[in-house]
């Protein structure tokens, strides 16, 4: 490539004042001695020249006010969201927590509450298996109660 | 705007307002330029903000506020045009073909859609008719008069990148306005 060459490549960024020092002053040395690579530079600069005296399209009116709204809401509605998944997670917790310590009571008094309540085992496995499933039921319950708003809060999103 | 900025970043959603008028011209002209149609930047202008305040806890004081808004505002159109407009993501097309490369070969169809006679115009249609990659360069470097460090840190490209993708926008502008801003110059 002769420099002729080497320079006409560089013309584009020349005209986008995107050259270091040394590379703008080989440009510039050339184009006084070379009248197409200064034709060239001149169309390019004046392309350049139009693309930053482009005027600037304006938003519609109150865009900043919108966004505020738009920012606050959204905050809002991500600081309740967090708040049900915090409730959820203690929730569930605490569920836990409920079952193993009805089991290890289960373990370890179900003979003493069989004979102080004088109930057969058969009773007693009534009893039990009729405690599970109210906590399920209300578990479930509570989930139907809660799932809908959780899902609208993440909708609003 | 520190002021702002660090206000921002303890919890404070009111010094988002000052910001949000600070950038907005540039930022909306930004996403606008990507995106083309303005209830779309509008929308992503809101979501940009909406970002900011969520994930100001990431925002590095030591970098510039600035790159990072632009950063944050290109993620979200990028993602948006993934979703909803992939096409004008501009892969190369299926012939091997770019569609800078296809503009070029029909620049005389594309001058005879273009409308008006002052420079301003032929000059903003032309660059809309650039691929996605192009305009935003353009933009940045001649309407937000940013440095090519600070692009290619926006871009997250190296820097020869840029420079690259420069040549071929001013280039690719070159071939779509043929020699019609000389005649608006002069006639």
């Amino acid at each position: 490539m002769n420099q002729h060459d080497e320079i006409r490549a560089l013309l584009t960024l020349a005209a986008a004042r995107a050259l270091d020092e040394a590379d703008r002053a080989r440009v510039e040395a050339h184009i006084r001695e070379c009248a197409d690579c200064a034709a060239e530079l001149a169309s390019m600069q004046r392309i350049t020249a139009t693309l930053e005296s482009l005027p600037a399209p304006l938003p519609s009116l109150g865009l900043a006010a919108r966004t505020r709204l738009r920012v606050a809401a959204e905050m809002a509605a991500r600081t309740k969201r967090r708040q049900y998944h915090l409730l959820i997670t203690l929730l569930i917790c605490f569920g836990w927590i409920i079952t193993l310590l009805t089991l290890l009571a289960g373990r370890y008094f179900a003979d003493d509450l069989a004979y102080f309540f004088n109930l057969s085992f058969a009773q007693f496995a009534i009893g039990f298996i009729g405690y599970t499933l109210l906590a399920s039921v209300a578990s479930a319950a509570f989930a139907g109660l809660i799932g809908p708003r959780v899902q609208a809060a993440r909708r609003m999103s | 705007m520190e002021d702002e900025l660090t206000r921002l970043r303890k919890g404070d959603l009111d010094a988002l307002g000052g910001l949000i008028e600070q950038y907005q011209t540039r930022l909306y002209r930004y996403l606008l330029r990507l995106l083309h149609e303005p209830a779309t930047a509008e929308d992503l202008f809101q979501q940009t903000w909406i970002r900011v305040a969520e994930k100001i806890g990431n925002y590095d004081p030591k970098r510039s506020f600035e790159n990072w808004l632009f950063t944050v505002a290109r993620n979200l159109a990028f993602d948006h045009l993934r979703r909803y407009r992939p096409e004008s993501l501009d892969e190369p097309l299926p012939s091997g073909e770019s569609r800078l490369e296809l503009l070029a070969s029909e620049s005389a169809g594309a001058l005879d859609e273009m409308v008006g006679a002052e420079r301003s115009a032929l000059v903003a249609t032309a660059m809309e008719k650039l691929p996605l990659i192009f305009r935003e360069v353009l933009n940045l470097r001649f309407e937000e008069d940013m440095k090519l460090e600070e692009i290619a840190a926006i871009l997250q490209i190296p820097l020869s990148t840029v420079k690259s993708r420069l040549r071929r926008a001013l280039e690719g502008m070159r071939n779509i306005l043929g020699n019609r801003l000389e005649q608006g110059t002069t006639g």
